[in-house]
């Protein structure tokens, strides 16, 4: 299959995929057509014309790009706290970010929670790693210092993420981006019981290796639900039977 | 059905263009794309065309017929997208004689 056919949303691709790429063998398209193919795949993620796909855009989608500003803030009031001095070394007092941090979480966790309702009754797994991501990340959000607390949340989520992209309401490109994004702070908190734990306060890595890539999970849960989910399937075992499975 | 054909936005034309070009008998897109190059000089981009294709669709202006062997789908026109296109050609053929008639100083 061509591979500008991938461009296109996963049921798009179920029902006209074929004849599609069909016509681009018959017709190798130029430059100019690529760019309009190009267009066309943007048309069809945001105006989906086929029927039973309607999407249901969730304004709570503007918490976690709420939460996301304040947890910019978070990490900017951490990285500017006040130099404190003491037998291991320099390093910044971050306890002024504790509240912005917790604004954060809160407003993802809602987010996550509008996540979690979209989820079929059958994916019992999924609602209560969903669960767990929740009220493990209000806890972590009080006491980051915690790391398998964080660890517990992270892997909530992803949990979650698995759940919902198997009931077909989450596309196959977000839950690879939050796989990739959250396996670093994941490997950085189980590599913890190894290393010295001032090792990260005196490198930084708790800012730009933990909250980095954490940040895209604010965004993707944000800007899905804002976009809309599609429909979720009637049962787990449905996977691709809405022509999801791209 | 006409306003909502207008609603088309920068679909309008090429899906007046695909319309007209279903109306001796059903196409596959690859067919289409020839057909409008030939009778109206103008060749539709295989994005914007499978973009009108699918709001036709919904519209309910054309259907698909069964894929033939080589994978490619012929759409049809229906019986609602036969009375748009016919509107929409007698607009224009009304517009055209109006603005033909004001050049050459006869008004119709």
């Amino acid at each position: 299959m061509n591979r500008l056919v991938v461009l296109y949303p996963a049921a798009w691709r179920n029902r006209y995929g074929d004849e599609f790429d069909a016509m681009l063998v018959s017709r190798p398209p130029s430059i100019g057509e690529r760019l309009d193919i190009v267009r066309g795949a943007v048309d069809a993620h945001v105006h989906p014309q086929l029927p039973g796909r309607e999407r249901l855009p969730d304004r709570a989608g503007i918490g976690p790009l709420v939460g996301f500003a304040a947890l910019v803030g978070a990490v900017l009031l951490s990285a500017n706290g006040p130099v404190q001095f003491d037998e291991y070394g320099t390093y910044r007092d971050g306890s002024a970010a504790l509240p912005a941090f917790i604004i954060a979480m809160l407003l993802l966790d809602v987010g996550l929670y509008r996540v979690l309702e979209r989820l079929p009754d059958e994916a019992g797994w999924a609602r209560a790693a969903g669960t767990i991501a929740i009220v493990a990340g209000l806890t972590w959000a009080v006491m980051p210092w915690v790391t398998p607390i964080g660890l517990a949340f992270i892997l909530g989520v992803l949990g979650l993420a698995v759940g919902a992209r198997r009931a077909g309401i989450l596309p196959a490109w977000s839950l690879i981006l939050l796989a990739g994004s959250l396996a670093v702070p994941a490997g950085v908190f189980a590599a913890t019981p190894f290393l010295p734990w001032f090792a990260f306060r005196v490198s930084g890595l708790d800012y730009l290796t933990i909250l980095g890539p954490l940040a895209v999970l604010w965004l993707v849960i944000g800007g899905l639900l804002l976009r809309g989910f599609p429909r979720a399937a009637p049962t787990s075992d449905a996977v691709g039977a809405d022509g999801s499975t791209g | 059905m006409s306003s909502e054909f207008h609603d088309l936005g920068r679909f309008a034309e090429p899906s007046l263009l695909i319309l007209v070009s279903l109306s001796d008998g059903p196409k596959h897109g690859y067919a289409i794309m020839d057909d409008t190059e030939v009778t109206a000089g103008r060749r539709i981009g295989a994005g914007t065309l499978y973009a009108a294709l699918a709001r036709l669709e919904r519209l309910g202006l054309i259907e698909p017929l069964p894929a033939d062997g080589s994978r490619r789908r012929p759409y049809r026109l229906t019986a609602a997208g036969a009375t748009v296109v016919k509107t929409q050609l007698e607009g224009l053929r009304r517009l055209a004689d109006t603005g033909l008639g004001r050049l050459d100083g006869v008004p119709r």
